[in-house]
């Protein structure tokens, strides 16, 4: 009986090709067979893949050594080819396949830089996890721009209805590149260790999914579960600027505001007139620190670029006054304004 | 090496122009020339460690080994004699090598940036000119420096 079972068990883990759950660790397999796994899911959504990207030896998943590509993923992907989605000003037009090829192939960079920071004996380059701080944090935030296409593509029924289900598991991922760089800035060697095995283990939990049965009921709008942090950076700078405690009560880290001015001009006939200028437009808060009451000074800090830092440096010196105004989530639009002063308003 | 460079029409002008004779300067600013890559957090011969006062709010979300920018704001001379408040963007990409924040953070604290010689001299000299000092944080590995024109409100406001 015991036996029946047993071969009834290989026999339903073939057919239905599932492949294995596998260890959140930072070991030499881990590595290789996340970035085989991504390798493969890469070649899977290419123009032309060969037969030996469609029937491949594998040593990663169990008792299975060949692994055969999905037929429903080989009747779908002329579709996805064909599908263009996404206009990059670089790339040009750029198909549903290649919109998901992007996020695999950070995920396959994930993997091949993570295997240079094993030992030598253990098949790495012993290469310093602080060396490669900035090849990490330059990942984390492709593949957050990478999801954002997919996202805003509408691609949650990609892949005969899977695309819900991929995408819960790279926002996952997003997750653990916020914990896996930070833990670097930190030198937090063993939160990097537990970090990047779980990122590799959710690139591999990505590639089964492509071998699991469709979700049943269509798949409906995608919710990210979590929301990166909001980070300085590069080509940008993190622009401080102490605000009345009342300005940043219900600011919050990864809002976008824009930044208003008092401030008072000198006129042509040598006049002063206070007047408002909205200085900066569509910034995004990194860090806010609300004081206890709202007469209290706070801080809030800008992404800015080095131009519009000096400005906000100015008119942090400058004005009598700095509001911080909210913009509703997903309004990035930037408008002409005019300076508001009350000699134009009552004429 | 020379570390600071004024990239500017008038490149020969005396430091002090950038305060002195914003007229001449327009468009002036000073950054650092030499890629700081390898720099370590901590003082290295060569270098000075060179400490401003600071305000709390302004040290907040900086740590040691964070690169960062100093911004200045001072009165310039501008057209006709005439004072106008201008922003520069003084050093870039400046290693930070201590901090130290005060209680709260309207009180003053203290940044060590690693300097060389002549960069110290501009900050020394922004810390005395100066009416504000900001100090604006860089992405981690963002090292690239931009020439850039100095900030003002007749600039922007026409």
């Amino acid at each position: 009986m015991k036996l029946k079972i047993w071969i009834a068990a290989i026999f339903c883990a073939l057919s239905a090709q599932t492949l294995p759950a596998f260890p959140a660790a930072l070991v030499p397999e881990a590595v290789n067979c996340a970035a085989e796994d991504m390798q493969v899911f890469y070649y899977y959504l290419a123009p032309e893949p060969g037969q030996n990207v469609k029937e491949r030896a594998t040593q990663c998943h169990g008792a299975q050594t060949t692994l055969k590509m999905p037929d429903w993923l080989e009747s779908s992907l002329p579709a996805m080819r064909e599908r263009k989605l996404w206009e990059d000003p670089e790339e040009g037009k750029l198909s549903e396949a290649q919109l998901w090829q992007t996020a695999v192939s950070i995920m396959y960079e994930f993997a091949w830089k993570t295997k240079k920071t094993l030992p030598i004996a253990d098949g790495g380059s012993g290469v310093p996890i602080p060396a490669l701080e900035s090849d990490y944090n330059d990942m984390r935030l492709r593949l957050i721009m990478a999801i954002d296409r997919i996202v805003r593509s509408g691609l949650e029924t990609s892949f005969d209805g899977r695309g819900n289900a991929l995408l819960t598991t790279l926002n996952a991922v997003m997750e653990q590149m916020d914990v896996l760089t930070d833990a670097i800035a930190k030198g937090d060697e063993e939160g990097f260790d537990k970090s990047a095995g779980e990122g590799l283990k959710l690139s591999r939990g990505l590639f089964s999914q492509l071998f699991e049965a469709a979700p049943a009921a269509p798949a409906g709008k995608f919710v990210f579960k979590y929301t990166p942090q909001a980070r300085i950076l590069p080509g940008y700078r993190g622009v401080s600027l102490r605000v009345p405690g009342s300005q940043v009560m219900f600011l919050n880290s990864g809002d976008r505001a824009d930044m208003l001015v008092t401030f008072e001009a000198i006129l042509g006939s040598g006049a002063k007139e206070k007047v408002t200028a909205t200085i900066l437009q569509n910034v995004v808060v990194v860090k806010v620190y609300k004081p206890g009451t709202a007469d209290e000074a706070g801080v809030v800090q800008l992404l800015c670029n080095p131009n519009e830092a000096q400005y906000a440096a100015l008119s942090l010196a400058q004005s009598k006054s700095i509001n911080i105004i909210r913009r509703a989530a997903g309004d990035v639009e930037l408008r002409p304004m005019e300076i508001a002063s009350f000699r134009k308003l009552f004429k | 090496m020379i570390k600071l460079m004024l990239i500017c029409a008038a490149v020969s002008a005396a430091p002090s122009a950038l305060f002195a004779g914003a007229e001449k300067a327009a468009g002036m600013v000073a950054v650092s020339t030499e890629p700081a890559a390898a720099l370590p957090a901590e003082l290295v011969k060569g270098y000075r460690g060179t400490s401003i006062p600071t305000p709390g709010d302004q040290l907040l979300y900086v740590k040691k080994g964070d690169r960062v920018d100093l911004l200045v704001t001072f009165d310039g001379t501008v057209e006709k004699g005439e004072k106008e408040t201008m922003t520069a963007t003084i050093l870039q990409n400046v290693v930070v090598i201590n901090v130290l924040r005060p209680e709260k953070i309207e009180g003053v604290g203290a940044i060590e940036l690693l300097l060389n010689p002549v960069e110290a001299q501009y900050a020394a000299l922004s810390v005395a000119q100066g009416k504000n000092l900001n100090i604006s944080v860089r992405a981690p590995g963002d090292t690239e420096l931009h020439p850039m024109e100095m900030a003002s409100f007749r600039k922007l406001i026409k």
